[in-house]
């Protein structure tokens, strides 16, 4: 049996800068994050927090500095950070594919994990594997939970989410706020981008305001 | 395999779409019968036994002939962009390699091509032997060849190109450019009229679109070089060949920069994409 604990692993960014058309979109951030911690980040729309993921993921590059992982440079020495999971914005899956399907696709690129564990990874947000709706007849709730079974199915190191209860119920977002904690325990590094203090307030060991690109000093999260 | 299945399914019914409108607006057999090659002529431009002459009306009739290929790629051009919109965080996440993944793309584009072309060529001649007396012939066996594998790669090539400006324009404008640049193709075929001097005889050479009309082509092969008759000197199967994978080629490896290089700074062009 794989042993799924992650091992510690440190996440840098170094004075990243991202400008795009003229405009910063990202200044001067400075980040070091470790493994079995939740960070939260809060602002409001358009304030960054989903260009900063795309910069520490390597979805995008950075205009100045750099991302690092356990000393190894993100863009140079990988292309994007290795064993992620990530949610960003309201990007979809397949629509003429059923949930399963989904999974089961992108679950056959890396090839980590069998029809067991996607099952099981479905089955932990509330759906049902057996469900034969496409996904272009999923609710946004429904939507939503998928996109976290494929953040979290293959078990990944980093998991990156962004906005990760919108469009949930209280019992949705309850659920999903119990396997955020469970993969912390298993030792993830989780990033969580809200507008919701709420989801902050229960979630996040420590917190980083982003404003207009520009992340001010952490707060240790009371609880 | 599933999102293929979807989309081959799709394309060869537009092919279908497409083959009912070609045999039924653009085979006339005069005298009641056709030979194959004639037919074959006649899909790519010929009006009856006479080679494509740009008149007003038969570069309407051209700008006609395109419609389905124009509704082809503006489906096709959706393919890689939609998967694009996807892969760009689900899939890039878990295989860097965007170099492979957008080589698969394009091949199930270029598959998705394939099938649309056999399946209108396919359904334009059986239609036309429902209704008229069709005489298989070897020269139009070869340019039935000559078509499928022409049009085949045009239609690529312009299939991936909206792929590509969809990513950045979104797919409305994505198909506003590649259409209107094919339009201006077709409008330049009035060029033909003064092939004999340089400058219209070089950008008629380039114009990937007469290099489609089989009705201008020269052969070594003398059956079927009798059975073209074409007046014009300048068109030949393997330059065509040569101009329209130039273009695709071309296409294809630009394409693969863009790709590479591109920061995924948004998932979608526009709402949910076509």
């Amino acid at each position: 049996m794989q042993n799924w604990m992650v091992f510690s692993m440190l996440l840098c960014a170094k004075d990243i800068c991202k400008k795009i058309r003229g405009k910063t979109v990202l200044s001067h951030v400075n980040l070091e994050l470790e493994s079995g911690t939740i960070y939260g980040f809060v602002g409001r729309n358009g304030s960054g927090k989903t260009m900063l993921f795309r910069a520490l993921s390597g979805l995008i590059s950075v205009s100045s500095g750099e991302v690092t992982l356990d000393g190894k440079v993100l863009r140079k020495d990988f292309s994007v950070l290795p064993n992620l999971g990530i949610i960003l914005e309201t990007t979809g899956l397949y629509p003429n594919l059923t949930g399963i399907e989904n999974l089961s696709y992108l679950a056959s690129i890396q090839k980590r994990i069998g029809l067991e564990e996607i099952k099981r990874a479905i089955r932990r947000v509330g759906l049902d594997p057996e469900d034969k709706r496409t996904y272009r007849k999923y609710s946004m709730g429904m939507k939503q939970r998928l996109a976290l079974a494929q953040a979290v199915m293959e078990r990944p190191d980093i998991i990156m989410l962004d906005e990760p209860t919108n469009g949930l119920d209280e019992d949705g977002v309850d659920m999903i706020r119990k396997l955020i904690l469970a993969e912390k325990e298993r030792g993830a590094m989780i990033l969580v981008a809200s507008h919701n203090k709420e989801d902050i307030h229960i979630l996040a060991d420590q917190v980083y305001r982003i404003s207009a690109g520009v992340v001010s000093q952490r707060e240790e999260n009371v609880q | 395999m599933y999102r293929i299945r979807y989309d081959t399914l799709v394309a060869a019914l537009i092919g279908l779409l497409s083959g009912v409108l070609s045999a039924m607006l653009f085979v006339r057999p005069y005298t009641g019968s056709i030979t194959l090659s004639e037919m074959v002529l006649q899909l790519s431009g010929s009006r009856g036994t006479y080679e494509f002459n740009p008149s007003l009306s038969e570069i309407m009739g051209m700008f006609t002939r395109f419609i389905p290929i124009f509704l082809f790629e503006f489906y096709g051009g959706t393919v890689m962009y939609r998967n694009f919109c996807t892969a760009s965080i689900y899939i890039f996440t878990r295989n860097p390699n965007r170099s492979r993944w957008y080589f698969r793309e394009t091949a199930r584009v270029l598959l998705l091509s394939v099938v649309f072309a056999a399946v209108s060529l396919i359904t334009a001649v059986l239609l036309s032997m429902v209704q008229y007396d069709v005489i298989t012939n070897y020269p139009g066996v070869l340019l039935s060849i000559y078509h499928f594998v022409l049009f085949s790669i045009w239609i690529t090539t312009a299939t991936i190109l909206l792929n590509l400006f969809s990513i950045i324009f979104g797919t409305h404008v994505a198909a506003l450019i590649v259409i209107g640049l094919q339009a201006i193709c077709i409008a330049a075929l009035s060029l033909i009229e003064i092939e004999d001097q340089l400058l219209p005889a070089v950008l008629l050479q380039i114009n990937p679109i007469a290099n489609l009309i089989l009705g201008w082509f020269h052969s070594r092969i003398p059956a079927l070089d009798e059975a073209i008759f074409s007046p014009h000197k300048g068109f030949s199967f393997v330059p065509a060949l040569f101009v329209v994978s130039s273009y695709c080629l071309l296409t294809v490896l630009s394409g693969r920069q863009f790709i590479l290089h591109r920061d995924i700074l948004s998932s979608n062009a526009e709402l949910d994409g076509v």
